[in-house]
């Protein structure tokens, strides 16, 4: 077992002036950062370089963190309404109340809630500082309510690139090996280029292997982060990726012949024999799916044949049932998807998507093995990556799978210079072994998950039934997120499937869903439908026009995280190096009466009467064992069930005090972890056996409640199935919209800090509407005219556009989530464009499989107003 | 394009593809499962005698009872599931219907401790010693997104 590397000694420094080791939150990128303070007072925000979160780089976010912390405009105190009206723009009328008033009537309505249905409460969270949930994870299944969600649920959240990397890889995303990677394919992702999970090691590492070499293909409706800097873009028809990508592996399967086999015949259910229902054929005794043993000619269950000997091709007859493999059913599906069918439905030439796909295939090097400090591994130094941009549609779940499919097909799965989930493997803390997890093999040898950020894992399912949650993600049991869980169309939804209770009371945690989630006169409604909302919150935005009680948070400056790298599949970065474990912790004092939150939790589980609940969760979330286990219904401070969890998990040595003077411990990653594919016996599934009957099950449910399944999604087989956007037919609706992250703000929120707003202003994407130069100037537009957008249901938005060569002659691409209009917001008032404004919230779009929202429309532009 | 990277820490590529060098390394975790399978042997269940097991609810299954521990007297060999069953003739199925799954057993989302250990393997005995046990059960959820 490798040993952690040596405690860094603290450099002296004069008195009043120190570095204090923390990490940045101004996304859910959690960079490592050392804060230098000087006189009390913060003065610089710096990467630091002893942890290979960020290794030493930060953002443009990032090293603005100050300017948050110190913006006048925060709230200090707590504050309630006087005004009991709610609506958009009404003023509240807040009048500041102690905390011990705040606490108490939040309380009392806890209380009260807890002992008639504790699922009327609801808990919103945003995503920005995602990685701060653990107190939550305790304050909520400790209530005992489990309607929890993200604020952003419709925009943010990638329900279905999280679900499909944990299917197929058995992590929260995927990215490629940027070390040893020669060929990085990328559909609506800029990993590597941009913000989100482990952004900045991403960065270094993806400007280090462009200058090596590594060939980028990116295609994306618009050339910016990662296109930009790649050697072709691909420029596409907004949500028709999945069309592209399987018309690539009809090139590889039917065209090239370019295939692993070894590798699908080992590590995919493509061998599983299916007969005429399109489900396995199984054995009569051990009911496992039966594959043909090509030596033995006969069937044998796939846990008993070597792989070696599986048939991938031929038809069979096994106890009077006529079966093929599964493959063979995957190459005859992906015929109909020829580069000329796919041209028509993405605008991309047929002869490109022959060459790319025969760039990917040369490039993957199949059959090659190389030499990793010592290990003999595959060497497939060919990526095909996606992200948020591509599964933002309603066909989200096929979109995702058929891009990954194409590194199946070459056995490009984490090994190395492939397609590497993030960090599914890991041997545990050297010096305890804990927290160590690994995929395994599961229902029909499958591949589970080692760990997971939710917990039911995305294989195996539990059986859908009727839903008691608000999201309805016990009947869609594939999603994560769900846009209806604060929305007019959740009411409806709830209504059709008789759900016993409804929510009461909210507690929000910095979510902005007035913008997050869709447009927003729908989430108004659900809002003042709620008989009271507490908020812990930065800034008065949006959505406090419907919150009761207002709590002022510290901010990620003010707070303690044990975990805000771990598990390693959310945040940290791939491929060989080190694993580091920081921590974040309380840099600057509070400002006014700020607390931090999870003391506030653990003081309103004390006036609400279940300590010992709360107690019992963190036990359990923490996984906290021995004499660190929090005892009955004592109460905790924060601060000391930190001390628990890292004593815990590193020994008696290693407390908070420790990690908040070293603030990280790093170790080496071994090859067995980072390309664990090979040491692993699990299959990832190439056919969705099982998706067929979930359908059904699911509409069995939902039918008679009058919603009916598009069973077109629950196919075994992955197809491309269009946006409802789509069907918008009028001749003056002629673009697409879609929305995109900026670099350089995180969701709704650092719109309001000064230093990022200046450069927003600076850049001509961040608060415009892009659009490409020559539409542009067929409708007789000038840049930096203002337009307005349409879409078929009147809905509206103007900004100012930015012609550009840079964007898909059919896309308008519209960047982060702007246009505020709060006045508790006043840098960011009135800048930029409020995209979700555009975005219905129905069932119709979204992904009928994981709820995912589509967010794209189609729109019609007029202009309002001639450039300056 | 396509050149092989200035390789670090000693690496060695072999690309001769002509032979195909990885499929012996896809093939040989299932070999060497099969071979650990064949040579593992199966446990026996022993009849043991009766235990008593308290059982502590919490969250959103503390609304089952006010009794608290909840007592039962259980097979010595019982399991979660064994658990869940005598809290279903107690208390009725429904509270524990989103803890359990046809096929999957008690959910991960429900999260045990026997005797203040968490407790994984829902198919094994919560005793195997025999002795009495406290069991404690929570549900967690709402940990998404992002
Ligand atoms: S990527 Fe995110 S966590 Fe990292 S420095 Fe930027 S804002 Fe902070």
């Amino acid at each position: 077992m490798n040993e952690i590397k040596p405690p860094r000694i603290v450099e002296t420094a004069p008195e009043g002036d120190e570095w204090i080791p923390s990490t940045c939150n101004l996304c859910y990128g959690t960079c490592s950062i050392l804060v230098h303070k000087v006189d009390g007072v913060a003065v610089k925000i710096e990467g630091n370089p002893k942890s290979t979160v960020g290794k030493g780089r930060l953002c443009g976010k990032g090293v603005s963190g100050l300017m948050t912390h110190y913006d006048p405009n925060r709230i200090r105190r707590p504050m309630r309404r006087t005004n009991p009206e709610k609506g958009i723009g009404i003023d509240p009328g807040w009048e500041e109340i102690s905390w011990d008033e705040a606490l108490n009537e939040i309380a009392g309505r806890l209380k009260k809630i807890r002992a008639d249905d504790p699922r009327k409460l609801s808990i919103q969270r945003t995503t920005t500082v995602y990685t701060m949930g653990l107190p939550w994870g305790a304050f909520a299944p400790g209530f005992g309510t489990t309607n929890v969600s993200e604020g952003g649920g419709g925009l943010h959240c990638g329900n279905s690139a999280h679900q499909i990397s944990g299917l197929l890889h058995a992590s929260w995303g995927v990215l490629p090996d940027f070390q040893y990677c020669n060929y990085a394919l990328y559909f609506g992702a800029s990993k590597g280029h941009a913000a989100g999970h482990n952004s900045n090691s991403n960065m270094a590492q993806a400007a280090d292997a462009r200058e090596r070499g590594m060939k980028m293909v990116v295609v994306d409706p618009m050339c910016n982060f990662a296109a930009a800097k790649a050697t072709e873009w691909v420029p596409i028809r907004v949500g028709t990726d999945a069309a592209l990508a399987l018309a690539m592996c009809n090139v590889l399967v039917n065209e090239l012949g370019t295939l692993d086999i070894p590798y699908l015949k080992a590590k995919t259910n493509g061998p599983y024999l299916i007969g005429p229902e399109g489900t396995y054929v199984r054995d009569g005794e051990t009911n496992e799916p039966l594959v043909w043993d090509s030596k033995a000619g006969a069937a044998k269950p796939h846990n008993v044949a070597d792989s070696e000997d599986m048939a991938l091709a031929g038809e069979f007859e096994v106890n009077g049932v006529k079966c093929q493999p599964s493959f063979v059913l995957l190459k005859e599906h992906l015929k109909k998807y020829s580069p000329e069918y796919a041209e028509e439905i993405t605008t991309v030439p047929a002869e490109n998507i022959r060459r790319i796909s025969a760039e990917f295939a040369k490039e993957a090097r199949i059959g090659s093995t190389i030499v990793i400090d010592g290990v003999t591994l595959p060497y497939r130094p060919a990526a095909a990556i996606a992200f948020r941009g591509l599964q933002g549609h309603r066909n989200a779940t096929f979109n995702f799978f058929a891009v990954l499919l194409l590194n199946q097909l070459v056995g490009a799965a984490d090994v190395v210079g492939s397609c590497l989930g993030f960090n599914p493997a890991f041997d545990g803390i050297p010096e305890t072994g804990r927290m160590g997890y690994k995929p395994k093999a599961s229902v029909d040898g499958l591949m589970a998950v080692g760990t997971w950020m939710a917990y039911d894992p995305p294989y195996p399912h539990p059986e859908p039934r009727k839903p008691e949650e608000m999201g309805l993600q016990d009947l869609f049991i594939m999603g994560m997120t769900s846009p209806f869980f604060n929305s007019e169309q959740g009411e409806e939804l709830w209504e059709k499937f008789d759900m016993p209770y409804r929510p009461e009371m909210l507690i929000n945690y910095g979510a902005n869903i007035m913008m997050s989630i869709a447009n927003k006169d729908l989430i108004a409604e659900s809002l003042k439908k709620l008989d009271f909302i507490a908020s812990f919150d930065l800034f008065l935005n949006e959505t406090s026009d419907f919150v009761d009680i207002i709590l002022p948070d510290r901010g990620y400056l003010g707070c303690y995280n044990t975990r805000p790298n771990t598990p390693y599949i959310f945040s940290h970065p791939a491929g060989m190096g080190d694993w580091s474990w920081a921590i974040q912790q309380p840099v600057v004092e509070p400002e006014g009466e700020e607390r931090i939150f999870a003391d506030v939790l653990i003081d309103l589980a004390e006036r609400a009467d279940f300590l010992a609940d709360i107690n019992t969760a963190f036990n359990a979330v923490l996984d906290l064992r021995g004499e660190h286990r929090l005892q009955g219904d004592r109460k905790y401070s924060y601060e000391e069930i930190c001390d628990a969890d890292l004593k815990n998990n590193f020994g008696p040595e290693r407390g908070l005090e420790y990690f908040k003077k070293e603030g990280v411990v790093t170790w080496p990653k071994t090859p067995e972890e980072v390309y664990w594919r090979p040491f692993t016996d699990a299959r990832v599934p190439i056919y969705l056996e099982w998706m067929p009957a979930l359908g059904e099950k699911i509409q069995a449910i939902s039918g008679p409640a009058g919603l009916d399944i598009p069973m077109e999604y629950y196919s075994a087989l992955v197809d491309y199935l269009p946006c409802q956007s789509f069907e918008c037919n009028h001749d003056d609706f002629d673009f697409y919209t879609f929305y995109y992250r900026d670099t350089l703000h995180t969701n709704s929120f650092t719109m309001e800090n000064a230093w990022l707003d200046e450069a927003a202003q600076l850049d001509p994407y961040s608060y415009n509407i892009a659009m490409n130069t020559a539409s542009g100037k067929q409708r007789g537009l000038e840049d930096g005219d203002v337009i307005q957008l349409e879409t078929e249901k009147g809905r509206q938005v103007k900004g100012r556009v930015h012609l550009t060569e840079a964007i898909h002659p059919e896309g308008l691409g519209i960047a982060a989530l702007c246009g505020h209009w709060a006045k508790g917001m006043p840098v960011a008032e009135g800048k930029g464009v409020f995209y979700n404004e555009l975005l219905e919230l129905d069932w119709e779009n979204v992904n009928p499989v994981n709820l995912t929202l589509d967010l794209c429309s189609k729109v019609k532009v007029t202009r309002v107003e001639e450039s300056r | 394009m396509g050149e092989i990277p200035e390789l670090e820490h000693g690496l060695e590529p072999r690309l001769d593809t002509d032979e195909d060098r990885s499929a012996v390394l896809w093939y040989s975790a299932g070999r060497r499962a099969a071979d650990d399978a064949a040579s593992s042997t199966n446990s026996q269940n022993i009849a043991a005698p009766e235990i008593a097991v308290d059982v502590l609810l919490f969250g959103l299954l503390s609304a089952v009872t006010t009794e608290s521990p909840v007592s039962l007297s259980l097979a010595g060999t019982a399991t979660p599931m064994d658990v869940v069953a005598a809290l279903e003739d107690r208390f009725g199925a429904e509270p524990f219907a989103q803890i359990k799954d046809p096929g999957v057993g008690i959910l991960p989302c429900c999260r045990l401790f026997v005797d203040g250990e968490p407790f994984e393997d829902v198919d094994a005995p919560i005793s195997p010693d025999g002795k009495s046990a406290t069991v404690e059960m929570i549900i967690l959820k709402g940990f998404e997104g992002g």
